[in-house]
């Protein structure tokens, strides 16, 4: 459908803008002389998804241009290519030309051919891929242009109109029957527009309160079988005149095949697939709900006044503690009822809280939607054969997130066929289906929402992973490392196994960016793997962003807030665990590294804040897309979910801070930036190398 | 020196008895100064708010003002007068810019209240090459004296007027 198609093409233009911008920010960071390496990072990181997207969507032109980009970025990386005054120049034409490109592609005004020309020989040049003109280099495998984009049509079941009159008996109401839960009940099966007869009513004397006077008219609309409805006025009949009349208009022509594919039914099909590999290729094909999704009457709400409510809900959210606080030296016999109304109260603003969350969420199906055509085309240019089969997409979570979730899941499934689901004979061979199978779930579990995507492949290769980590000297040799271990090795930045580099898989860039990205909604990416049947990714995400899960960290008199999902473990040192390093720096020996201790009452020039380590607390955290550093904090108090609120609102963004809540009391905290600490910490050794070096 | 073409609310309004204007008046020091009141959201008294790292000294912190974060300014501070020792007894008063942000004013005391007809208010005349009275936007002429108008949109938007980031790189 050319709608669905639009937007999710809308989509990935709000994201090349994003990137492009985040990629300028990188080079203007690298010209700056700034922290190299996570700069280089995440400009390869940007272009890398840029790259994938436009393979995604047969955005050719693009596609070249950013593997090319990509390929030259990546020479940086391992340091095969020098950052000097001419590279960095490139760079910034190379984020121009692509930020053209991505024009180009959304409006279709074209880039400027010799700029285009010049920036994409000249990458190639310096990404080696060429040593002559553009044209007589073999061109990247690049995805089939032909491919396009193609999306299933949901199976719709037929919709039927029935009229439906309820007259409920004099016994009805009497009998404890609501009459508008049975409406409601019959709202529940679509969609649902209510006539109210009152003719029957009685002068105010005679009218019996215990009687209902009153008839309704329904007219309902609904994909639900007539067995649905004949049961809801089944429930009382005994207590009403119920009359059901079917007013859908006769189909001319026979109707389609109504048939929804099932799990059982694909799972039927694919057993005939196996039977028979010739089969017709239904796998790339999502499960979708079997239940038309009802038309809903929808409001455009302003997003400040949803902030507003937002605000306004969280403020609330924090008065039952106070008041119970308050009452907390009262009789609670003498006061039985206050208790009890403060109870109601704070299960009331729960669902207050919820409802408001509510308003903010949508559906994981709109990311998910696009994945059955991702996975034809992976089918395409990989040569296996992979069955993807989607549950709980009806799952919601807060728009941002479902907006930032497309580039690390995309990533995940790539990564899945790519290096988990094996080829057809192999699959064979070792006995199992020869369509591979990707499960893609999503669930609300409390206030986090768990996504997962297994495959049933052959799961990490991990004495390949661990060879591959020390021969990158991300591992030393001899190292004793864990299952666990070595599975998390695949998160570390500039790891691959990938044998080969195509144009729509990876160089071992995603899953560090899956990492990242993930961590900075305030999520995390768990991973378990069984040699021979299978990897499980698990995403586990906070329902809003703007409820976060923190630790209450004190220090001198301030409170300070950590996101307890970056960490990893808190501890008081030993004094022989610290190694004093020049007046700045003192390192933390954990576990056989050395961790660079950053105390936060020095960073923050807190009064009072303790200074010797041994007596503060070490919070040993991971930065987004940083290194492990201990935080060195005076005391914990403990961990609950507060809610977010903006510094920048009202002021301005503050480094190392990344927003504010409220705490109990009344009184506001700071929430730390943790990848912003990180950085502060990553410049410190190169102060004295001095900051000129761009 | 040259003193750009003045504009006076004389201007603006057709004779001399267009509506009145409502002013609060605080003082801080000697000092006093209006705040039109349409733009004042409410006063607290003060208590020490959350403090922010990196941040100029007249930045005195953070408030909770129903649920949103607010800056509280020492206005006194911000207006080279140095830093106010605050007390139960000084004033926050939490004031709302044209671009909808708020700040808290910490002042010593809130005085009065005082309405003001079109023909006794002028705005500041603007000097060439230098702002002599940065956070002023006008004055009133009220009972018997001259009072600055506090520029509010100023005092909300420029918490940074040099263009420096407090606790930023050294330049």
């Amino acid at each position: 459908m050319a709608t669905e198609e639009e937007d999710l093409q809308r989509i990935f233009f709000l994201e090349c803008e994003e990137l492009v911008a985040s990629a300028e920010q990188s080079v203007e960071t690298l010209r700056a002389g700034g922290t190299q390496d996570d700069a280089i990072n995440a400009l390869f990181r940007a272009v890398h998804s840029i790259k994938g997207g436009a393979g995604a969507f047969g955005l050719d032109r693009l596609a070249k241009f950013a593997h090319a980009f990509e390929s030259f970025m990546d020479l940086l990386r391992k340091g095969r290519a020098t950052l000097d005054a001419a590279a960095i120049d490139l760079l910034f034409d190379g984020v121009d030309v692509l930020r053209m490109l991505v024009d180009e592609a959304q409006n279709g005004t074209q880039a400027p051919p010799q700029r285009y020309d010049a920036a994409f020989s000249a990458l190639r040049k310096a990404a080696g891929l060429e040593t002559g003109p553009a044209d007589s280099a073999p061109e990247p495998a690049a995805p089939d242009p032909t491919a396009g984009i193609e999306f299933e049509a949901p199976a719709a079941a037929a919709l039927r109109q029935y009229r439906i009159v309820l007259a409920p008996g004099p016994r009805m109401l009497a009998a404890g029957v609501d009459p508008l839960r049975v409406i409601a009940n019959l709202k529940a099966l679509g969609s649902v527009s209510v006539e109210i007869d009152a003719s029957d009513l009685p002068a105010l004397e005679a009218l019996d309160p215990a009687v209902c006077h009153l008839r309704w008219t329904i007219a309902l609309e609904t994909s639900a079988p007539r067995d649905d409805v004949d049961e809801i006025a089944g429930m009382i009949d005994d207590l009403a005149d119920v009359a059901i009349e079917d007013l859908t208009p006769p189909e001319p022509e026979a109707p389609p095949e109504p048939v929804v594919p099932t799990a059982e039914a694909a799972t039927a099909e694919a057993a005939t697939a196996a039977a028979a590999p010739v089969a017709a290729p239904a796998a790339g094909a999502p499960v979708p709900d079997t239940r038309r999704e009802k038309p809903v009457a929808t409001v455009r709400v302003d997003v400040p006044k949803l902030e507003r409510l937002g605000n306004m809900v969280g403020e609330l959210i924090i008065t039952p503690a106070f008041l119970a606080r308050q009452a907390s030296d009262l009789d609670t016999e003498k006061h039985r009822r206050l208790f009890r109304a403060l109870d109601e109260m704070s299960q009331h603003i729960r669902d207050l809280a919820d409802a408001a969350t509510s308003i903010r969420a949508q559906p994981l199906k709109v990311v998910f939607s696009r994945f059955g055509a991702l996975v034809r085309d992976l089918e395409k240019s990989t040569g296996k054969r992979i069955r993807l089969e989607v549950s709980g997409e009806g799952t919601e979570i807060d728009k941002t997130v479902v907006e930032r979730l497309s580039e690390p899941l995309t990533h995940l499934i790539r990564n899945s066929v790519d290096h988990g689901i094996e080829s057809a004979e192999k699959r064979l061979a070792a006995g199992k289906d020869p369509v591979g199978l990707l499960k893609l779930s999503a669930e609300q579990r409390g206030t986090h929402v768990a996504i997962e995507l297994s495959d049933d492949g052959a799961g990490v290769n991990r004495p390949r992973v661990l060879a591959k980590a020390i021969e990158r000297g991300l591992v030393s040799p001899g190292a004793n490392l864990s299952d666990q271990e070595i599975d998390d090795l695949l998160f570390v930045p500039g790891f691959s196994t990938a044998e080969a580099v195509t144009s729509v898989s990876g160089r071992g860039v995603g899953m560090d960016a899956v990492r990242a990205t993930i961590a900075e909604m305030g999520g995390q990416v768990g991973l378990v793997s069984r040699t021979g049947l299978g990897t499980t990714f698990s995403l586990h995400l906070p329902l809003s962003l703007a409820i976060l899960d923190a630790m209450v960290t004190l220090v001198g008199l301030h409170s300070y807030l950590i996101p307890t999902s970056a960490i990893i473990e808190s501890l008081r040192p030993a004094a022989s665990a610290l190694v004093r390093m020049d007046g700045q720096n003192t390192l933390l020996a954990w576990r056989g590294s050395m961790l660079r201790i950053l105390s936060l009452g020095a960073e923050f020039s807190v009064p009072g804040a303790m200074d010797d380590p041994t007596r503060g607390i070490l919070v040993i955290v991971k930065p987004a897309g940083g290194e492990l550093i201990a935080l060195q904090v005076d005391d914990l108090i403990g961990q609950e979910p507060v809610v977010v609120k903006s510094l920048e609102r009202n002021y301005r963004k503050v480094r190392g801070i990344s927003g504010a809540t409220i705490l109990g009391d009344g009184r506001p905290a700071l929430i730390l930036d943790l990848p912003a600490l990180g950085a502060v910490m990553a410049r410190r050794p190169r102060a004295e190398a001095g900051t000129n070096a761009g | 020196m040259k003193v750009m073409p003045m504009e006076t609310e004389r201007h603006k309004h057709v004779g001399t008895d267009g509506p009145e204007s409502q002013f609060v008046t605080f003082e801080i020091g000697e000092h006093t100064y209006l705040i039109p009141i349409e733009r004042v959201v409410e006063f607290r008294t003060w208590t020490e708010p959350t403090s922010v790292p990196h941040t100029p000294d007249y930045v005195r912190g953070i408030v909770n003002i129903r649920g949103e974060i607010v800056p509280v300014y020492d206005v006194a501070a911000r207006l080279g007068r140095g830093m106010t020792e605050p007390g139960p007894r000084h004033v926050v008063v939490i004031v709302r810019g044209e671009d909808s942000r708020s700040v808290g004013l910490l002042v010593d005391s809130v005085t009065d209240i005082v309405n003001a007809r079109p023909d006794n208010m002028a705005p500041m005349p603007k000097i060439e090459g230098g702002d002599a009275t940065p956070f002023m936007s006008g004055v009133v002429f009220a009972e018997e004296r001259i009072l600055g108008v506090t520029d509010v949109d100023r005092l909300v938007t420029e918490a940074f007027p040099d263009g420096v980031e407090p606790g930023g790189p050294p330049a």
